[in-house]
């Protein structure tokens, strides 16, 4: 009987199985120790070796201007900082909050005018000879080639910067959910005929699910050139948020602050990416089934 | 005879006619729109084509080309060398992969204009600024796409080479990089168009040349007519590269038919 379960635990092992690891802390040790972690907390700790000895051990010219990084994170958690930015002010934090109103506010917008659109010119070919062109004339300038244009024509402070952190989403939302449209195998189109759809149910039932994905990509592109564009359009004509707060503390030289308002764009841009994606698998669950993915 | 039909019927088909119709009715509606007062700052289209030639004769519109090309070609070319002499062992060794990546996801997400102060600061002048800006917008899309090539290669294809006795040699020059080529491209085509994005900005907050400066000065000096020429010329420029980069792809690709 013993010689049995010996046995079976040779043959759980051989297949990577651990026998004892039914209660949750062994599942916990299991998943999080395994040795991509280690490599990972490796290359991260030497990239913060390699900081630091540039910065305080050994400095070499210019490098001067680069805080060392113990120093930056005691700044960022202290509760009287120097520089007066760290995660205890409040200035931080309404810089934060400026900063992400306004790129939820231009990625709404971008979604809002340019899924309807982008569905429009896959829908009506008319629809697409006529506008397509137009959209092609304008999508290859940069949104920032925009700044001055929207400073000058737009009114107040808002709108210029969120008109030109909304463009370069606008034009992906568009062009994906064309795509998205002609990716839809035409059977689909025919099977509805068939079944005697109207046009508009043949835009909500046949077109906009199976654009999904498509659009979908979309708003990740459109998420990740939003933040983008908001850091440049901040830094040449904001006078709040988190690009003016680097530009701000580059001309007062308080080089802490450009390093916390990096540290904070590229966590809040991560953090934002994630969400989409995550919003996006939950929605089209249905189609990871199809590809027999879950 | 009906060679010539044909011809006329292919230039006048119903697709281009109705493009042609939407582009003129796009300038129409701008036209009418400045006409009738709806537009008091933004010139209308006939004031932009009256104004360009004195514009574009300037001595410095064409050294804006070139210099801010040649930004865009510095940065863009150190980053494709640099991406793929990293790209490449990375995407080979999984323990590589494993060691730097959560390094790269780290710095990946900072907007590349973040990093604007910063250069100013640590490079010793606005050109080095500059093309520095220009390399870190190409770097990262050109590396994902690396990465993603290599994991994209289907894992048979490496046993069937292995199998038949290739070398290591053969299965980097046969296998690794026709695989990877195309998604290498994909990062191409998306780095180009950032690097003008990166360059236009840089210019504008730090550069004393270049279109972006051009167009910045025109906003300085409330010159809507060289605003909308200097966003244009930026349009035409971004839209050349990106055509040479999808050019030179084909070139490299021919088994990729479009």
């Amino acid at each position: 009987m013993t010689d049995k379960s010996a046995f079976d635990e040779k043959l759980l092992r051989a297949a990577g199985w651990s026998p004892g690891a039914n209660n949750w802390h062994e599942k916990f040790y299991k998943k999080f120790f395994t040795m991509q972690v280690f490599r990972g907390l490796c290359g991260i700790a030497l990239f913060f070796l390699v900081w630091y000895f540039l910065t305080a051990i050994y400095v070499p010219p210019r490098f001067e201007f680069i805080p060392n990084p113990v120093y930056l994170f005691t700044q960022w958690i202290s509760a009287n900082p120097e520089n007066g930015i760290s995660i205890f002010s409040p200035v931080y934090y309404r810089h934060i909050l400026v900063s992400v109103l306004r790129v939820y506010a231009a990625f709404g917008l971008a979604i809002a005018l340019g899924v309807p659109l982008g569905l429009m010119l896959g829908w009506s070919k008319t629809f697409r000879n006529m506008v397509f062109p137009v959209v092609e004339l304008l999508r290859p300038i940069p949104p920032l080639a925009w700044v001055p244009l929207a400073v000058l024509m737009l009114y107040g402070i808002e709108m210029p910067v969120i008109f030109v952190t909304m463009m370069a989403g606008f034009f992906a939302t568009i062009l994906n959910s064309y795509l998205g449209v002609m990716s839809i195998n035409e059977t689909y189109f025919r099977a509805a005929a068939c079944l005697g759809f109207s046009r508009w149910k043949v835009l909500t039932k046949v077109i906009f699910p199976g654009a999904l994905p498509f659009i979908f990509t979309g708003f990740q592109i459109a998420m990740g050139v939003a933040w983008f564009s908001l850091v440049g359009g901040e830094i040449i004509a904001g006078k709040s948020g988190l690009g003016f707060l680097i530009f701000d503390a580059y001309q007062n030289v308080q080089l802490v602050n450009i390093f916390i308002a990096m540290i904070t764009l590229g966590s809040l841009g991560y953090l934002s990416s994630a969400l989409i994606r995550r919003i996006g698998e939950k929605l089209m669950i249905w189609q990871l089934r199809e590809q027999g993915q879950v | 005879m009906t060679n010539s039909s044909s011809f006329f019927r292919s230039i006048l088909s119903r697709t281009l006619l109705e493009g042609m119709l939407g582009i003129l009715i796009f300038f129409g509606i701008w036209q009418l729109a400045r006409s009738i007062g709806l537009l008091v700052v933004l010139p209308g289209p006939i004031e932009v084509i009256e104004g360009a030639p004195a514009m574009m004769s300037q001595a410095n519109y064409l050294l804006s080309w070139s210099n801010s090309a040649k930004r865009v070609f510095l940065g863009f070319a150190i980053a494709v060398v640099l991406a793929i002499a990293i790209g490449v062992p990375i995407g080979m060794s999984r323990k590589l992969k494993e060691f730097s990546f959560p390094v790269l996801e780290i710095i990946r997400p900072i907007p590349p204009l973040a990093w604007l102060p910063i250069s100013i600061l640590f490079w010793p002048s606005s050109e080095l600024t500059m093309v520095f800006l220009t390399f870190l917008g190409a770097f990262f899309p050109i590396l994902i796409n690396i990465l993603a090539g290599i994991d994209s290669i289907d894992i048979r294809y490496i046993q069937a080479a292995l199998s038949l006795g290739a070398g290591k040699n053969t299965l980097f020059w046969k296998i690794l990089v026709p695989g990877a080529l195309p998604s290498l491209f994909t990062g191409l085509t998306i780095a180009i168009a950032i690097t003008w994005e990166v360059v236009i900005a840089a210019e504008m907050a730090s550069g004393d040349n270049g279109l972006g400066f051009m167009t910045w000065q025109s906003y300085m000096s409330h010159s809507m007519v060289g605003i909308l020429v200097g966003m244009l010329s930026i349009g035409i420029a971004g839209l050349i590269s990106s055509q040479i980069v999808s050019l030179i792809g084909r070139k490299f690709m021919p088994w990729l038919k479009k």
